[in-house]
């Protein structure tokens, strides 16, 4: 019983972290996709089903997890927030134009977050089926750090200079570190 | 009152089909079984606004599944037989759709979002309290609020839904969308300690503009509600401007030296949240105009 109910649980989070890793994948596509403005509503759309799709879940997780010592629930919450608050920015900057200058910086930070998912994935299910997966969380981790700073160091030489409210670009850059932290706070639980 | 008027109303009009797609199966049904009424009460399963566009994709989609069983049992001749009543459960379906409409999309997507408009005011004033007071928020705030946005009028992205309502609606979903990241930014956000001299310093003119924020969500609530506002909904663009002013007053307004606190970065995302939050609000506004 409680062995069937924790891998409900696991299975959950699974699903939870595979969703946000669609989530940010199409938030951060906005930014990178040049019809961006024609094509406002077929992208919302997209992020609206999404957005149901992790709703459901954490409301599951929720029910699930309510007294579990596994998962901390307020940190599922806040990373969730976190990605929604990524998405801010494109409402933000008028001209479209300007994310054409952190492409590839926004390129390497979506394909490194979606590795360091993919890998929480990869642990959950290892924990569903009772196996203890050797971490390498460090490597990962070490690589989305490594490409936020590659942003923030663009943020600062050139971002500052060419965006019309710099600013925006500092919140968008102070997310991503918000999301590592609790990122690497939430494998740290599992080693 | 106004469910149990649409309960009501649904099944009379189920009532009314199932009689008349039973009548048909007696008098005009070549398989004599159950297909028919079947097939009309499947046709009536649309969303809000999409009688006909829904119906016609159910229809394809149930050629579809007969002409592959056909083909799988090798008989052409069983597939007219059914594909007779299958045209006629349709039909009576789509018309019942049609002259019974169940819900009128524009009362529908009033009293959807009002609730929602409410849950987003309660929702906004727990993350301010939790700024100013530095009270975390309950657990039940947050399901509360997932779960209205579980319950928004989604109906008006599907294909098919009228082409004159759907610019409009799509827009003020969009903006409700928008503001819902606000809230969920602003709600990461508020779990930061901020120093409580610093929020005592702010506190005055955050809560004028809360205060006002609130009005600007009844008002909109009661022009949605189709009864005519009583005062002027606020000046939210002057209440933000005197609340950036004071804010750029304790804080320095140099991005070199914003960057150097961590309060400050927080502190100045939030407010640019309450900027985005009055900015779409005005915008929901302006299309109720």
């Amino acid at each position: 019983m409680f062995f069937s109910k924790r891998n409900k649980l696991l299975k959950s989070c699974v699903h939870y972290f595979n969703t946000l890793d669609q989530l940010q994948i199409v938030i951060l596509k906005c930014y990178l996709r040049r019809d961006y403005k024609i094509n406002q509503t077929i992208y919302n759309q997209h992020i609206h089903k999404i957005r149901l799709k992790i709703l459901k879940t954490i409301q599951k997780i929720r029910c699930l997890g309510l007294h579990s010592a596994l998962i901390d629930i307020n940190q599922l919450t806040n990373l969730y927030e976190i990605i929604f608050s990524l998405d801010t920015l494109k409402s933000r900057v008028k001209d479209h134009t300007t994310f054409e200058v952190c492409e590839n910086e926004i390129k390497h930070i979506t394909e490194s977050l979606s590795h360091l998912l993919q890998y929480i994935v990869f642990i959950l299910n290892k924990k569903r089926k009772n196996q203890h997966p050797h971490l390498k969380m460090d490597a990962l981790i070490t690589d989305f750090a490594y490409k936020t700073q590659a942003f923030e160091e663009l943020y600062r030489s050139t971002l500052q200079v060419v965006s019309a409210h710099p600013i925006v670009f500092l919140f968008f850059e102070r997310d991503l570190k918000a999301l590592r932290h609790e990122l690497e706070s939430f494998l740290l639980r599992f080693s | 009152m106004h469910l149990q008027y649409n309960k009501i109303r649904y099944l009379l009009s189920l009532s009314i089909t199932l009689f008349i797609a039973a009548v048909i199966t007696y008098f005009g049904s070549i398989t004599h079984s159950l297909l028919i009424p079947f097939l009309a009460i499947y046709m009536m399963q649309t969303s809000i606004g999409n009688p006909i566009f829904q119906s016609m994709q159910k229809l394809i989609l149930v050629f579809f599944i007969l002409i592959l069983f056909a083909l799988l049992i090798h008989s052409m001749s069983y597939f007219y037989l059914i594909a007779h009543d299958v045209l006629i459960g349709a039909l009576i379906g789509i018309i019942a759709n049609v002259i019974f409409p169940l819900k009128q999309p524009d009362i529908e997507f009033c009293n959807q979002i009002i609730p929602v408009l409410r849950q987003f005011n309660l929702y906004f004033n727990k993350i301010m309290d939790q700024v100013l007071q530095q009270k975390a928020i309950d657990a039940s705030d947050n399901i509360t609020f997932e779960k209205t946005l579980l319950r928004l009028p989604d109906w008006v992205y599907e294909r098919g839904f009228s082409q004159t309502l759907q610019t409009g609606y799509q827009f003020f979903l969009m903006k409700i969308e928008h503001t819902s990241d606000n809230l969920f930014a602003m709600h990461h956000l508020a779990r930061f300690p901020y120093e409580k001299e610093f929020i005592a310093k702010l506190r005055p003119t955050f809560l004028q503009y809360i205060d006002n924020v609130n009005q600007f969500f009844n008002s909109l609530a009661t022009v949605l509600n189709l009864k005519t506002l009583q005062q002027a909904p606020p000046d939210l663009e002057m209440d933000l401007l005197n609340l950036e002013n004071h804010f750029f007053s304790i804080v320095p307004n140099s991005l070199e030296l914003i960057d150097m606190r961590e309060d400050y970065i927080n502190l100045a995302a939030l407010v640019y949240n309450l900027k985005d939050l009055n900015k779409n609000l005005i915008m929901m506004g302006e299309a109720l105009r």
